[in-house]
């Protein structure tokens, strides 16, 4: 009678197993061993909680608040904003060629699948999608001024948005190097000028 | 063959001079030139049928009082505000798009007729887009084989059952005509009085060794699923959730040539990878509309998340967070940093992630992330040190160091790579 009883018991566990140990499927993750050891008590980044009102982890900052290391941006953004930075915004940089190849570097992953990969406005976004082709470095931005090449990058120009969060701003000057170059400027040549000493520096970023 | 050389001189020169007269023709063609014109000029920031950065331009001819004032604004928009402040709709106009200048462009007249003649009359666009989409979206295949083998192993049983009837019912009529000692030469008994408990021990007793190799075979499988089972928990590969929103690698990555870190710029700088943030998807995709694969559906979805309102060309709602599922998620005992190994160690995206930029909707695990396999990549891979300035001063101390072996490559694991408290604490 027992070895009846073992095997009656050991198919249906046997099947049970089989379903609900065979890992992961597509939806859902699997079994997890212990989670309390892998879903930290303390929030992680982009994680709900449902504590707050919109399920968010994150939270806003409280008006007002500057990151660490936060420099003002005098210039604000309108037209007018962008024709003083075009006139007063320089590069606080000094131009070296190292800043050139780390330019081109964050070109080649922030800029160049839309204006291409010399600046002409035919990236890989546009060509591919009905994305419109911006215009063409050598088009009549070719003269466009650093400060102002810095503000589009910052709040965006037309259709294309603001980095500013993803590209820092020391990264922006080494791109705005970079532009330069491919709007056909001889760069280093532009940056050996003596630095006018009126500018300051603090103001001037 | 042979030619005959005047004749064929003849030839060319005919097909030269009709070459050369479409050329012209082509060329001086309205259309043709207006839509160059146009995509040079104006497509930046300009669509027909739909508002972009500037007001979309159908009927824009009907808007203005006069042709010339309409070609002389679109020449220098700056001048002509100076020198027309008394047209209500221009300047209406200038305050309506912030006072976003339209850059002077240097056109002659001919050329502004060909662009006004271009929006006029635009040519059936061309949709690619719907083509692409009356594809069937690719789901992705699902493995059978388990369900296959289940309905063979119930056709088999029920085969086995019909059998094992059909030689009760044989048996039923032996019994009704023959005795018990003829039964029993042919070695059966009569059973069918009995219970089937009694029938089965009977069975066991007769076949002793085929129950046991049975049972130890059931036996075998439980402890091979258990065994399975047991390294299969916490292992999440191949884990493929669906997202809010249908987002494929394969299109933003693969096809449109975008680079990984231009949405997830945070793996060279943190130690998460991040999720991009809405407005990331919209640096694209206010000027992308429609989608490749769910046309507008899906891209309605980050408008919603924006808060941008296309129609009206302007954020003017509060938006809302997108929820997406995590799929990688480590334990909380284990630290990872992605700078530390995209950024000091070199190591590709694809490495971890397999080749994402082919992975279409949804988004898959690719690695187990075990700490077995951790650890195998930190005792295989050599630490990239050249001309990696992290690494200048450990290299010269490693090299003296391991001077005897007279090696000058390194492994992860000999830079501390498998201590537990590089990962634990």
């Amino acid at each position: 009678m027992k070895i009846i009883s073992i095997s009656s018991v050991l198919l249906p566990v046997t099947l049970l197993l089989l379903i609900g140990l065979t890992g992961c499927t597509e939806n859902s993750p699997g079994l997890e061993y212990m989670p309390d050891m892998y879903r930290s008590p303390a929030l992680e980044p982009n994680q709900t909680y449902d504590f707050y009102e919109n399920g968010m982890a994150a939270r806003v900052p409280a008006p007002n608040t500057i990151p660490r290391g936060y420099e003002p941006f005098p210039y604000p953004n309108n037209m007018d904003g962008y024709e003083a930075a075009g006139a007063n915004l320089k590069n606080p940089l000094p131009y070296s060629d190292e800043h050139m190849k780390e330019g081109k570097v964050l070109y080649g992953k922030f800029c160049i699948h839309c204006h291409g990969k010399n600046g002409e406005g035919n990236g890989s976004v546009p060509e591919y999608s009905d994305y419109p082709n911006p215009p063409s470095y050598k088009g009549y931005i070719k003269d466009l001024p650093a400060g102002k090449i810095f503000f589009s990058i910052h709040y965006g120009k037309n259709l294309m948005g603001s980095h500013a969060s993803q590209i820092s701003k020391e990264d922006r000057w080494k791109l705005v190097f970079y532009v330069q170059k491919l709007q056909g400027h001889d760069v280093a040549e532009m940056y050996a000028e003596p630095v006018e000493e009126e500018t300051n520096p603090e103001t001037s970023i | 063959m042979r030619y005959h050389l005047p004749v064929l001189l003849q030839n060319v020169k005919v097909y030269l001079g009709a070459l050369s007269f479409f050329i012209i023709i082509s060329s001086t063609a309205f259309g043709q030139d207006g839509e160059t014109l146009f995509k040079a000029n104006c497509a930046a920031c300009h669509k027909i049928d739909a508002k972009l950065v500037g007001p979309a331009l159908a009927g824009v001819e009907d808007r203005w009082e006069s042709r010339d004032n309409l070609k002389s604004w679109i020449l220098n928009s700056q001048q002509y505000l100076k020198d027309n402040p008394s047209d209500g709709y221009a300047q209406a106009l200038y305050e309506e798009y912030n006072k976003t200048m339209m850059p002077a462009v240097a056109l002659n007249d001919a050329e502004v007729e060909a662009i006004l003649g271009y929006i006029a009359n635009p040519p059936a666009p061309a949709e690619p887009a719907v083509a692409e989409s009356a594809e069937a979206p690719s789901t992705p295949q699902k493995d059978t084989s388990v369900i296959w083998l289940m309905a063979l192993a119930l056709v088999s049983l029920i085969v086995v059952f019909v059998l094992l009837n059909i030689k009760r019912t044989i048996k039923g009529l032996l019994v009704e005509v023959l005795d018990e000692e003829k039964l029993a030469e042919l070695g059966e008994v009569d059973d069918t009085q009995w219970t089937r408990k009694e029938r089965f021990r009977y069975w066991v007793g007769q076949n002793t060794k085929t129950y046991i190799a049975g049972l130890g075979l059931v036996g075998l499988i439980v402890l091979y699923t258990l065994w399975n089972g047991i390294f299969g928990i916490g292992v999440f590969e191949g884990y493929a959730p669906e997202q809010p929103i249908k987002f494929s690698h394969q299109i933003h990555s693969g096809e449109a040539g975008i680079d990984c870190t231009y949405c997830h710029w945070t793996a060279e700088k943190g130690k998460t990878a991040g999720i991009p943030p809405v407005n990331v998807c919209m640096n694209c995709h206010r000027g992308i509309q429609k989608g490749r694969r769910w046309g507008t559906e899906e891209i309605a979805k980050i408008y919603e998340a924006a808060g941008w309102n296309p129609a009206k060309g302007d954020y003017d709602s509060e938006g809302k967070p997108i929820e997406w599922i995590r799929i990688h998620n480590l334990p909380d005992h284990a630290y990872f940093n992605h700078s530390q190994h995209v950024i000091v160690g070199k190591i590709e995206c694809q490495t971890c992630h397999g080749e994402v930029e082919e992975y279409d909707y949804p988004m898959k695990q690719f690695a187990p992330l075990t700490m077995g396999w951790c650890i195998d990549c930190h005792r295989e891979t050599d630490v990239k040190m050249a001309n990696n300035g992290y690494y200048d001063k450990l290299h010269e101390q490693l090299v003296e160091k391991y001077k005897q072996e007279g090696t000058e490559v390194f492994k992860v694991s000999q830079i501390g790579g498998m201590e537990c408290a590089k990962c634990h604490y």
